[in-house]
């Protein structure tokens, strides 16, 4: 009964919060400990313990699903896991013995655009519902393309309304996808 | 004799503007929705349903299926000159087209995958016309313990495409595998792994896992690689190369084999181009005289994979015109099409409608030759993508990412998960994961998992060893997953490696 009502917890949004706050942990504590050994494999090393945590974390959240009939709905996920867990454990054994390639060498500056990008992503999803869909889309081009150096001005803002309107016609207009319009432009035009 | 006559009838009855018309428009219908990711040939085909209503049946059956036909060819549009399948089945031409695309051979990607297409259709067709009956009743004596087989068949691919990260290929099958458990279970109701999220309830979309995957992984690898102020194929070349009438014939095999294979795979209803595709490319591979170079850009590869998927157009309509049962997403809304001219698909309809059937495919080989024209004179428009400063066709990518997975389902969710699985592809792309079985796994998951389980439960687990069917597809598989392992060890034992 306690298995069940933590599985049914760790089943919730509130429980998905903890798992994720929980993994934040793990990879940074090994993230420290592999920094500090200067593993070439600190990386790979991250990635596994990912994987393994996510099936370990799959398979807990399993034993809550009812059984129900000769094949429950528990199996094939179990079953999955088990293969996933091998397969890590074979790759552990490959990195301790030197046989995988080492990590892929980065510099700050490369990783800094790809996560400067990454949180423009985030940005954009998070303003189509305040501002709609086109008017995000548009800014996230502009910004976008100067965030990658395209600094042409008219260039910028022709490339830019134009893809837009071609999205906005054959997206909005000839297909009728219902892409939020914002609450601003609601606001705006009643 | 009979045949023959019957298809010069149904060539008879399309001999005019208003079927040419509808085949034309149709085809640039299918292409445009084929090479729109978030837009699924499916889609295409319903959304010009309605417009069919006050067509003559023949007209509007041809129209959609025109849609169906072309789609599936563009998809490779969009799979070679930015890695991003339009469709699913495009997922295995994006192997080998993509890299050509990155040689600046793009021009190669494009005509191989139109001309592989085009002969791959006709093959499809003619197969459709002449075995269709007999196939059929193949096909629906099919048990879930042979179609879970076939899926383990299929799944078996990720051996090949791993090459000397096969632990890494499979624990990326395994991945998909996994992701595609959650939400509620097909079979009993039960709530998988949705932590109270009723955005999970159908599980992810597979349509925004396949453009995060494929397409935003890559371009965060572009930004990454600070090669943004470039091109996709780097230096310009001042000459587009085009392959010439010699090297298509060299593909002659390679092209016939995928299109067999694409449509026995098609007849099978559920199956789908994404599996033909899939298992035909696996299957090239293994056949080739050069199979180290698949996935480097080996023209091969993208012929293979897009004559099976046009390939199995053909057999994807077998079960449809024969039994009445869709075989794809997309031959379930032409059954709508015909219910509503008040027609019936099965047997009755060879002999009561056989101007209608016929008709239908005479136009099937119009609309190739009509998809291969137009398609000749498009790449040379497409091609020109490829000539887009990365700096400005990395947000492009990004932007049409968000527009196509909302499209899905018209939910921001899908764009978040796109993005989502943008993020995570890019990471296990950099510690060599590949993306393609993550795939494999998100698309056969559900139909392995099914099928696997009305099996156990209908013959218990005996069952997949006591239906010869089952037993040889079985050994296949394993084979097939055990034979690229056992190769790649000989070779290394000889190399001297450790």
């Amino acid at each position: 009964m306690k298995i069940q009502s933590i599985d049914r917890f760790l089943d919730s949004p509130g429980g998905l919060l903890l798992l994720l706050a929980i993994l934040l942990g793990i990879e940074t504590l090994f993230y420290l400990f592999l920094s500090r050994k200067k593993s070439p494999y600190k990386g790979q090393i991250l990635v596994l313990v990912f994987l393994v945590y996510f099936s370990l974390a799959f398979l807990l959240l399993s034993f809550a699903f009812p059984v129900k009939g000769q094949v429950s709905a528990g199996v094939a996920p179990r079953l999955w896991i088990v293969g996933i867990l091998l397969c890590t454990l074979y790759l552990a054994a490959r990195i301790k013995r030197g046989k995988e390639k080492y990590d892929p060498t980065i510099t700050g500056s490369q990783l800094r655009m790809v996560f400067i990008f990454i949180l423009l992503c985030v940005g954009y999803l998070a303003i189509i519902d305040l501002v709609g869909f086109f008017p995000a889309s548009l800014l996230f081009l502009l910004i976008g393309m100067r965030l990658l150096s395209y600094t042409h001005p008219v260039g910028l803002i022709a490339l830019s309304l134009g893809w837009i309107i071609f999205l906005y016609v054959v997206f909005y207009s000839l297909l009728s996808i219902p892409f939020p319009e914002g609450l601003l432009l609601s606001y705006l035009w009643g | 004799m009979e045949l023959i006559t019957h298809l010069l009838e149904g060539f008879g009855h399309i001999a005019g503007i208003a079927p040419f018309l509808a085949i034309v428009v149709g085809v640039i219908a299918g292409i445009f929705v084929g090479a729109m990711p978030g837009l699924s040939p499916s889609m295409g085909v319903a959304i010009l349903l309605p417009f069919t209503f006050k067509m003559p049946p023949l007209i509007g059956l041809v129209l959609l299926t025109a849609v169906y036909l072309a789609s599936n060819y563009g998809g490779s549009i969009t799979a070679v000159t930015i890695n991003t399948p339009g469709t699913p089945s495009a997922v295995a031409t994006a192997f080998d087209g993509y890299p050509l695309t990155l040689q600046g051979k793009a021009g190669w990607g494009l005509g191989v995958s139109l001309v592989a297409s085009t002969v791959g259709g006709m093959v499809g067709i003619i197969i459709l016309i002449l075995f269709s009956q007999p196939l059929a009743a193949v096909a629906v004596k099919m048990h879930p313990a042979e179609y879970f087989t076939l899926a383990l068949f299929g799944l078996s691919t990720v051996a090949s495409l791993g090459g000397k990260d096969w632990a890494k290929a499979f624990t990326s099958a395994l991945l998909g595998l996994l992701i595609n458990t959650i939400g509620i279970d097909p079979i009993s109701g039960v709530k998988r792994y949705t932590f109270g999220e009723t955005n999970l309830f159908d599980g992810f979309d597979f349509i925004p896992a396949l453009i995060g995957l494929f397409a935003l992984s890559e371009v965060f690898s572009k930004i990454e690689e600070g090669s943004w102020k470039t091109h996709l194929s780097g230096e310009i070349s001042k000459k587009e190369q085009w392959p010439t009438f010699k090297d298509y014939w060299k593909l002659k095999w390679a092209t016939l084999q995928a299109s067999l294979v694409g449509t026995l795979i098609g007849i099978f209803p559920g199956a789908g181009s994404a599996i033909a595709s899939f298992v035909a490319y696996d299957l090239g591979k293994r056949t080739s005289k050069h199979p180290e170079t698949f996935g480097k850009g080996n023209p091969e590869g993208v012929a293979a994979s897009e004559a099976a998927n046009s390939a199995s157009v053909g057999g994807a309509m077998v079960p449809l015109l024969t039994l009445g049962i869709p075989g794809s997403a997309s031959t379930a809304v032409l059954i709508g099409a015909l219910m509503i001219h008040d027609l019936s698909p099965g047997p009755l309809l060879f002999t009561e409608r056989p101007d209608l059937v016929y008709g239908l495919f005479a136009s099937m080989f119009v609309a190739n030759a009509v998809m291969f024209f137009l398609g000749l004179w498009g790449s040379r428009l497409w091609i020109k993508v490829t000539r887009v400063p990365l700096n400005v066709l990395i947000p492009m990518i990004i932007s049409i990412a968000s527009v196509g997975s909302f499209a899905v389902k018209n939910s921001l969710f899908d764009v978040g998960a796109c993005f989502g699985f943008g993020v995570v592809g890019w990471v296990l792309k950099r510690y060599g994961y590949p993306m393609a079985p993550i795939v494999l796994g998100m698309v056969l998951g559900k139909l392995m998992e099914v099928n696997f389980r009305r099996a156990v439960i209908m013959g218990g687990y005996g069952v997949f060893f006591l239906r010869p069917a089952s037993l040889i597809l079985l050994l296949i598989s394993i084979a097939a997953f055990a034979y690229p392992l056992i190769q790649m060890k000989k070779e290394s034992r000889t190399i001297g490696n450790p």
